[in-house]
């Protein structure tokens, strides 16, 4: 039987995130990826004469070259792999468009703190003081994290925590929750609550320290995507693995992890092959792990109830469009654009359970970051929305391809009616991903794109405070990378987390 | 900046402190009930791309001498999965496997396929010798050459050749008494096929039959009295996919592309100089032969290599993999180079699109 020091279960960000770190440190490394393409959720496919990406498409907190701390750019830079990809800027933070009559809100929003706070000025005059005392609070935030995650002593991270207190006093409380102790005009509240989509939560639930990490991270470091798709990082991630002897092996999927006496032992694939490892480290839900690889009797009961205290987060829909017309001609100006039927982001988020009802989309043009993302003339544009319910596993499969279509036909309804901008004549090419597709490829349950719902209780603070607590109560040897983890799913938060978990593993291994 | 109270200096550290006991709690008093094992999106998505099902032969028509209609149903209690009006099948027989368009509709629920002695590979003489309640596997439903509304509008034009008229018959009777749709079939072959052009009849009004001896008067057929189609599919052998294609090149004919089904994707004209090629897989290591007229992916088939392939015609990329050493021709099929920018900057090939011209290693 094959030994390896660590076994990764799929190849997606966190995977190889997770076990680059481990084969730069010498470990003998083996990423499992049951697709016969690596990268998950991040990577491209192509239709005609056009590549789309295939979910994930911008890095944010990508970095500053005067700032780089925090950004995964910094991660990169210690793979030695930031300059072998080609960057391109995304070049506005967001459009956000609320059609809501009486209520509309069409406005474009800059990258910079400053000229963040200005912009929303010029578009909510009265509300720059309130939007630079948030990003303030968001940065004592992160300053504080970072101070308690670091191996200092006690009384300097008590220090740290009371310093300023923005931190201390936010933590357990909900974006709305913040924002109204704020004062500044309701437009200007909206306007910051603009990337709620991109978290699958709503203001009124979702924590302000969580929100506010991601909002820094965009606004502050920027974003920026690979020129040649996701799917450049990803054969880069795979060129360095195997540079540093680690191994991938495609169409190799895993239908058990052997635990005994605790201590989990080794993976078994679909074709019987055993491969024993040290660690096991999962880039995949907990739901699967536990439900499924690994036998009843050895799952820990503290993992079965935490799995069903948990819900799922967003199951992904994605319309990809290659038009036969440059985004020029068709006026399509930004890469972003938050489309929303009102700001009420509790009851949109519910509305988003039933596609009669779901009008809540993020959509993308390609070509606005990267103006060589297709062939002159034509440009690509894909629109994405998520389903809080399990709407799509009552659909049955005689009835499939037309609810798709007519669901995807909607998308585009409301995207042309939302920005006046008529796509659908233009269309050569069309694909759509359901749940279904996403189930396909990736195995996630449900299809769900975003992990685990951040609920009061499980949100992105919680799970980073009691990690340490949970994993000595879980299976020895037996880890997370994804963002199913602590740091929730995100392009970034993926990367980051398997970095972190391979941390986890080298400290473990040190020990 | 002054420091921010939330609800009261105490009431918020309170809270602070309580937000891992609350945690705690929630997960104490959650369920222990085993996870579940299923999910219906993923049983459905299992259930509509399978990888392989069990059929057994429902029913063989002869059309003509050499051609026979051969339907399948499941062969256990399962459904078949459903298709889209233009898809096909991969049948394997041996270390052989061949693509038939489906020429049946969705609602049938049944795969029936044309099978043609013209073909002379393993598989189509396996399948005209067979009887009915004859039990074997095949693919999901499989291929991006079908029909979709959103895509392809109400305006249709497709044009086939003998090879070809497989899916064009399927797309047809999906479209058939479509009141907004109109489509127009021009099928090019000679006169001793009376067969296949029966079954373009009995299909309602919106649609158009006409049949030429071959492409010449294509253009002007699919032209008068039309407006300009949303879409044009065409299907058949490489070489009149590519002759018919010509003849739009320089119109505004149609929106959007040409959808095209290539029948014969592997046909290359070249010496059968011999390579010697390396396979790297997982831990292990094959070597072989392989030759200059073949695809690589025939090669690795011929060897009983574990690849994943669908469509080859390079537009799926299930057969990608990584070239370590050597040098392959890419033959593009349809004039459209499917492979990721990506994955071309990192020495990938689809190996059913590539010849060897030199000793050959891949890793996949």
């Amino acid at each position: 039987m094959v030994k390896y020091d660590t076994v990764v279960i799929g190849a997606g960000n966190g995977g190889l995130a997770c076990a680059n770190v481990l084969a730069k440190n010498g470990q003998k490394v083996l990423v499992l990826e049951q697709s016969h393409r690596p990268g998950g959720f991040a990577g491209s496919f192509r239709r005609g004469r056009f590549e789309f990406e295939v979910s994930l498409h911008e890095l944010c907190g990508f970095g500053r070259y005067d700032k780089p701390f925090g950004s995964v750019r910094s991660f990169f830079d210690y793979l030695g792999i930031s300059d072998k990809i080609a960057w391109a800027d995304v070049p506005e933070a967001f459009r956000m468009i609320n059609f809501n009559p009486g209520k509309e809100l069409d406005v474009t929003m800059p990258f910079g703190i400053d000229e963040f706070c200005r912009k929303a000025e010029e578009y909510a005059p009265g509300s720059e003081k309130g939007m630079r005392k948030l990003f303030a609070l968001g940065e004592e935030c992160r300053l504080t994290v970072e101070k308690i995650g670091k191996p200092v002593p006690m009384v300097a991270k008590l220090y740290a925590l009371m310093k300023k207190g923005g931190f201390i006093h936010t933590a357990a409380y909900s974006v709305d929750e913040v924002l109204s102790k704020i004062d500044m005009p309701e437009k200007a509240k909206d306007i910051f609550k603009a990337y709620w989509i991109y978290l699958d939560i709503d203001t009124e639930t979702v924590s302000f320290f969580h929100y506010m990490s991601m909002l820094n991270s965009y606004i502050e470091l920027k974003s920026a995507i690979p020129v040649c798709r996701s799917q450049e990082l990803i054969n880069c991630l795979v060129e360095c693995l195997e540079s540093n002897s680690g191994e991938l092996w495609l169409n190799s999927k895993v239908i058990g992890i052997d635990v005994a006496d605790g201590i989990c032992k080794k993976v078994i694939l679909e074709d019987g092959t055993e491969i024993e490892a040290d660690n096991i480290v999962c880039n995949c839900s907990p739901h699967l792990v536990y439900g499924n690889l690994i036998d009843k009797k050895s799952v820990p009961e503290l993992e079965v109830k935490k799995a069903n205290a948990r819900k799922f987060n967003g199951r992904g829909f994605v319309v990809f469009l290659g038009l036969n017309k440059s985004a020029k001609e068709l006026g399509l100006d930004s890469y972003s654009y938050f489309i929303y039927p009102d700001m009420d982001t509790k009851k949109q988020h519910s509305l988003m359970s039933r596609p009669e009802t779901n009008d809540v989309q993020a959509a993308i043009c390609l070509n606005a970051a990267n103006p060589e993302a297709s062939p002159e003339g034509t440009c690509i544009l894909s629109m994405t929305t998520l389903f809080n319910s399990d709407y799509w596993s009552e659909v049955t499969a005689e009835e499939y391809f037309s609810k798709k279509e007519e669901f995807a036909s909607h998308m585009i309804d409301v995207f042309e009616k939302a920005t006046n901008i008529r796509v659908r004549d233009y269309i050569e090419e069309l694909e759509i991903a359901s749940p279904e597709t996403f189930a396909r490829f990736t195995g996630t349950p449900q299809g769900t794109i975003y992990g685990y719902h951040s609920q009061d209780w499980d949100g992105a603070l919680q799970r980073a405070m009691s990690l340490a607590e949970e994993t000595e109560k879980g299976i020895k040897n037996l880890y997370f990378a994804s963002g199913w983890g602590e740091k929730l799913l995100g392009y970034s938060s993926a990367l980051t987390a398997g970095r972190d978990c391979a941390f986890r593993v080298l400290r473990k291994e040190k020990k | 900046m002054g420091r921010l109270i939330i609800r009261s200096f105490s009431e918020d550290i309170k809270n602070f402190r309580n937000m891992i006991p609350y945690r705690k709690k929630k997960i104490e008093e959650a369920s222990a009930t085993a996870l579940p094992r299923n999910y219906g999106v993923n049983e459905l998505s299992a259930k509509l791309h399978p990888d392989k099902q069990r059929v057994r032969i429902s029913s063989v028509e002869a059309l003509d001498g050499r051609t026979k209609i051969i339907t399948f149903s499941s062969a256990d209690k399962t459904s078949l999965a459903p298709f889209r009006a233009g898809q096909g099948i991969n049948i394997k027989v041996g270390t052989e496997t061949e693509f038939f368009p489906v020429v049946s509709v969705p609602d049938d629920k049944d795969y029936s396929i044309i099978v043609s002695a013209a073909c002379e590979d393993a598989v189509s003489e396996l399948l005209l010798n067979a009887d009915e309640k004859t039990e074997l596997e095949i693919s999901g439903p499989t291929g991006l050459f079908y029909y979709s509304q959103l895509r392809d509008g109400n305006s249709v034009v497709l044009i086939c050749d003998f090879s070809g008229v497989a899916s064009a018959i399927s797309i047809c009777r999906y479209l058939s008494g479509r009141a907004d749709t109109s489509v127009r079939v021009i099928f090019v072959g000679e006169e001793e096929n009376p067969g296949v052009c029966g079954l373009f009849e009995n299909l309602s009004e919106n649609i158009c039959f006409f049949r030429e001896k071959d492409t010449d008067g294509i253009y002007e057929r699919a032209s008068e009295n039309m407006n300009t189609p949303s879409a044009l599919f065409v299907s058949g052998k490489d070489a009149f996919c590519g002759k018919t294609a010509a003849l739009f090149d320089d119109s505004d004919f149609i929106r959007g592309r040409i959808r095209m089904y290539i029948s014969d994707p592997e046909t290359k004209n070249a010496s059968a100089e011999k390579y010697s090629c390396q396979v790297l897989y997982r831990n292990e290591s094959f070597s072989f032969e392989c030759f200059a007229n073949e695809t690589l992916l025939a090669a690795f088939e011929r060897n009983n290599i574990p690849t994943q392939a669908k469509c080859k015609v390079g537009e799926c990329g299930y057969c990608r993999c990584k070239l370590v050493e050597g040098d392959v021709e890419s033959v593009l099929c349809n004039g459209i180079d499917s492979m990721r920018s990506a994955d071309k900057k990192y020495g990938f090939i689809h190996p059913c699109r590539s010849f060897p011209k030199t000793d050959i290693k891949v890793k996949l």
